[in-house]
């Protein structure tokens, strides 16, 4: 009778230890994959950063031979310094971010005009420069949302599924576009 | 928590390109007109369909997950017609970036972003913006999971045959193991009072290991007891054990060896350089890599350049923190930036993939083969003795070098023992080598009879071991860590569709290795770090660059001369070149050697063509033609291998007796220093 008492007590204690090193297991992983969420976030903002930096040197670079032009230079630099200001509010700061996007794409395009820029080898380099600032601002919110589905999926895979959410973790937003009107824009007919 | 400090920049998927170029259907730039037309053309249909597609998609599944996500913009046709642009430097100037802020392109830039914020999303967040293109038709994740499960596959087989391998070897070492315990207890109970039961548990040790000759004993006379089989296997645990776990850790301890060394010295082997801050592929480069970096999210790992006429890119290191990737000049002049980053993604997603951690691992086991072969050795060889003698000094680095350049050294020294056998002394002791024969004389000519005789069985038995180890990793090892090798370059081509989200980058990029790459000199040591590998065409490659090279040379020089004069100038360029090629023959002669595919039959790359086929299953879009390749198998070649099937049969059969009887003699051999070793428990005990 002991016997049969004690090995039922040690099943027990077996399952529970498999139970708990599972659990364990989970709950480092969906740790890390938060943080791995976390980080993937703020590099978004390290490369905004980044192109605030370059920006005054792109003014810089084609200021002197634009010299007609600038009107188109002082919208760069205001939309520059508005994103800069913008702050912690995420709606006034994206939509500062996108005006910068527009400024510098229509002084790009203004720039075509010029064969002095065109031809020009620090221009390029600039241009490089701003070019490879837009992928790195795309590519950080693609890793982004990769690290975001990647740590949804974990939390709603079974048996991850069972505990996740009270011990605190939430599924996280991916980017997605938010104004209808662009989502909308595929249905276009030809 | 996450979610609430998820802010709503908004990425655009597929729209941005689609609706500039229905707002604007001719490109900026008037002189490239021509070749966007094509594009176009080609462009048209399958933009339609992947619209609608989208749509029909969206509607049925909203909240289908997401393949692909933000990044579309360069797939399908259109990123050709873009990576045109890109080429010229152009492209942020007439195209967004691959996700904008902002949608539109110079139209739509008249009408400030501003003046249309972003409205906030307030409710839940929204459905996967699924993008319906190419990339569907067979998700990378899937791929990915695909060729993550195939390495396990082959690991465990790998791992079995790794250790089946070491088994005889591992046998010559257990004596040793054993003399070296009893050795160091009795030396140990000098000083402190050792329990008897110590001496108890070797005892029961020993007769555990007679058991398997009484089990033996007993086949003969009929049926086996189950006891007495349980036994027999107690006793091979104990033959076997000490050895596999020595071997181990010996591994584990070569392998931190190698992985703290470093790689500086290795990438200076190759003659890389630093980039070119000025230049503007190289500086492309390295923001290519920086970007890819980020989509992978790692740090961004180190660029060297590598002047020459091939076409390739690797990656080496240990691991994300310290890896370097290398990338010929030939490769930016012929690439354009897309096909640039599908390459150089499929280095980033090796780093990130864990493939250094698993090349050293790889390279490592062959190593340690290496070492044990040559502690072996050192009994009887004095070749062996120098090289252990020499990796002493290289790892207590009695010449004050760099530790990368001495970690080279020492693998190469392990790396290059493995096929070898030499027993120096027993030739001379047999009179075998007439040079040495003086060697005999006097009281050392002596001992060394008495040390090779004495240990007869033990290098006996080594030499079996080895012959059955060499066996296995030419017919068994060496395939297997090639395959295994394969599905990581698979992985990391899915995982670079993952990161640049553009399969026909990397297909075209690898497309133009097809036709440009092949090994670098001086490269061949890490030939399985490459994208691309070697291979058989790799010299014939080379040639025909540097003929090339050479006929642009003599044009050149010659400038419009002809006759006598054109003639010596040929003659000057051939005379260069030579002495060009004579001069690399000499520097690559250092380290020309594949650790991996060392002993290899089977190339540790999968064939371009193989590559190209899953890329396209991707959705890149690739040529009929380079998919069909310059090897395709004939019916000759059907014919041919129907005739030598028996032969290699035989000789797959044959190998298995070779490695069967090897490892029985060992077994036969290692008895005799058990027993002494058995002898000398006896007598201190």
């Amino acid at each position: 009778m002991l016997s049969v008492v004690l090995g039922l007590v040690g099943l027990v204690v077996v399952v529970l230890a498999v139970v708990a090193a599972v659990a364990i297991v989970i709950y480092n992983g969906l740790v890390g994959l938060r943080n791995r969420v976390q980080n993937a976030w703020s590099q978004i903002d390290v490369q905004l950063k980044r192109r605030h930096d370059l920006v005054p040197n792109l003014v810089d670079a084609v200021k002197g031979i634009m010299v007609h032009e600038r009107e188109v230079l002082d919208r760069v630099t205001q939309a520059r310094s508005s994103a800069i200001a913008a702050g912690d509010d995420v709606a006034a700061r994206a939509a500062a971010e996108n005006a910068l996007t527009g400024a510098m794409r229509s002084l790009f395009a203004v720039a075509e005009a010029y064969p002095a820029l065109r031809s020009n080898e620090n221009m390029l380099m600039l241009q490089e420069e701003l070019s490879s600032t837009e992928n790195r601002i795309a590519f950080a919110r693609q890793h982004y949302n990769d690290a975001v589905m990647g740590y949804n999926t974990a939390q709603q895979q079974f048996p991850a599924v069972l505990f996740a959410a009270s011990l605190g973790f939430r599924s996280a937003d991916p980017f997605a576009l938010d104004d209808p009107a662009e989502r909308a824009v595929p249905t276009v007919s030809f | 928590m996450i979610d609430d400090d998820v802010p709503t920049p908004r990425p655009s998927t597929i729209d941005p390109r689609a609706r500039e170029r229905l707002a604007r259907p001719e490109p900026t730039a008037p002189g490239r007109e021509d070749e966007d037309e094509d594009e176009e053309r080609t462009a048209e249909p399958r933009l339609d369909e992947r619209l609608t597609s989208d749509v029909g998609r969206h509607a049925e599944a909203p909240e289908s997950p997401p393949p692909t996500t933000t990044r579309s913009a360069t797939e399908g046709p259109l990123g050709a017609r873009l990576a045109e642009r890109r080429r010229l430097g152009q492209r942020s100037a007439d195209h967004p970036a691959p996700v904008d802020e902002a949608p539109g392109g110079p139209t739509l830039a008249s009408a400030p972003a501003a003046a249309q914020p972003p409205a906030r999303r307030t409710a839940s967040p929204g459905p996967w913006q699924h993008v319906a293109g190419p990339a569907d038709r067979a998700s990378f994740f899937a791929e990915q999971a695909r060729h993550r499960r195939q390495t396990w596959r082959l690991t465990a087989v790998s791992t079995l045959a790794v250790v089946l391998a070491g088994l005889p070897l591992s046998l010559v070492v257990t004596p040793i193991i054993f003399l070296a315990i009893i050795l160091l207890t009795k030396l140990a109970s000098l000083v402190v009072p050792i329990p008897p039961a110590v001496p108890e548990l070797y005892r029961s040790v020993a007769w555990a290991i007679g058991a398997i000759f009484n089990a033996v004993e007993a086949s003969d006379r009929g049926p086996v007891p189950w006891s007495t089989v349980g036994a027999a296997l107690l006793g091979a645990a104990c033959l076997l054990l000490p050895g596999v776990l020595g071997m181990l850790g010996l591994w584990t301890l070569l392998r931190r060896l190698f992985s703290g060394a470093g790689v500086g010295g290795l990438v200076i082997g190759l003659g890389a350089r630093e980039p070119d801050p000025t230049d503007l592929e190289e500086r492309q480069l390295v923001n290519v890599v920086e970007e890819m970096a980020i989509a992978a999210g790692l740090p961004a790992p180190k660029v060297m350049l590598l002047d020459g006429q091939i076409a390739n890119a690797a990656v080496v290191g240990s691991g994300p923190d310290d890896a370097v990737v290398v990338v010929s000049r030939r490769l930016l002049d012929e690439m354009d930036r897309d096909e640039t980053q599908g390459v150089l993604a499929h280095q980033i997603a090796a780093i990130g993939n864990g493939d250094l951690g698993i090349a050293l691992s790889m390279v490592t086991v062959l190593r340690t083969f290496g070492l044990v072969n040559t502690l072996l050795d050192a009994l009887i060889s004095s070749s062996a003795r120098q090289t252990l003698w020499r990796l002493w000094a290289v790892v207590r680095d009695t010449e004050g070098r760099d530790a990368a350049l001495r970690a080279a050294e020492a693998a190469r020294l392990l790396g290059s023992r493995v096929s070898m056998m030499e027993m120096e002394d027993v030739d001379i002791v047999l009179g075998n080598d007439e040079s040495r024969h003086r060697e005999l004389r006097g009281v050392g000519g002596w001992l060394l009879k008495v040390r090779v005789w004495a240990l007869f069985p033990i290098w006996a038995a080594a030499g079996l071991a080895k012959t059955a180890l060499m066996v296995m990793v030419f017919a068994l090892i060496s395939p297997l860590l090639a395959w295994t090798w394969r599905t990581r370059r698979f992985l990391a081509d899915a995982t670079a569709v993952q990161l640049t989200r553009n399969p026909d980058g990397i297909a075209r990029g690898l497309q133009g290795l097809l036709a440009r790459g092949g090994g670098i000199r001086g490269g061949a040591w890490a030939d399985h770090l490459f994208v691309v590998g070697g291979g058989v065409t790799d010299r014939a490659r080379a040639r025909e660059a540097d003929v090339a090279e050479l006929q642009a040379e003599v044009e050149r020089e010659s400038g419009g001369t002809s006759g006598v004069d054109r003639m010596a100038v040929r003659l000057r360029a051939g005379d260069r070149y030579r002495q060009r090629l004579l001069a690399e023959d000499e520097a690559s002669r250092a380290i020309d050697e594949s650790e991996i595919g060392q002993l290899g039959w089977v190339s540790v790359h999968p064939s371009l063509q193989s590559r190209l086929k899953r890329l396209r299953a991707m959705g890149a879009h690739v040529d009929e033609a380079a998919l069909a390749g310059p090897r395709r198998w004939s019916a000759q070649d059907w014919v041919l291998i129907a005739a030598m099937s028996p032969l290699i049969a035989l000789i797959v059969f044959l190998l298995g007796i070779v490695v069967l009887l090897s490892t029985g003699l060992v077994l036969v051999f290692m008895m005799i220093p058990m027993g002494i070793v058995y002898l000398v428990f006896e007598v201190l005990f």
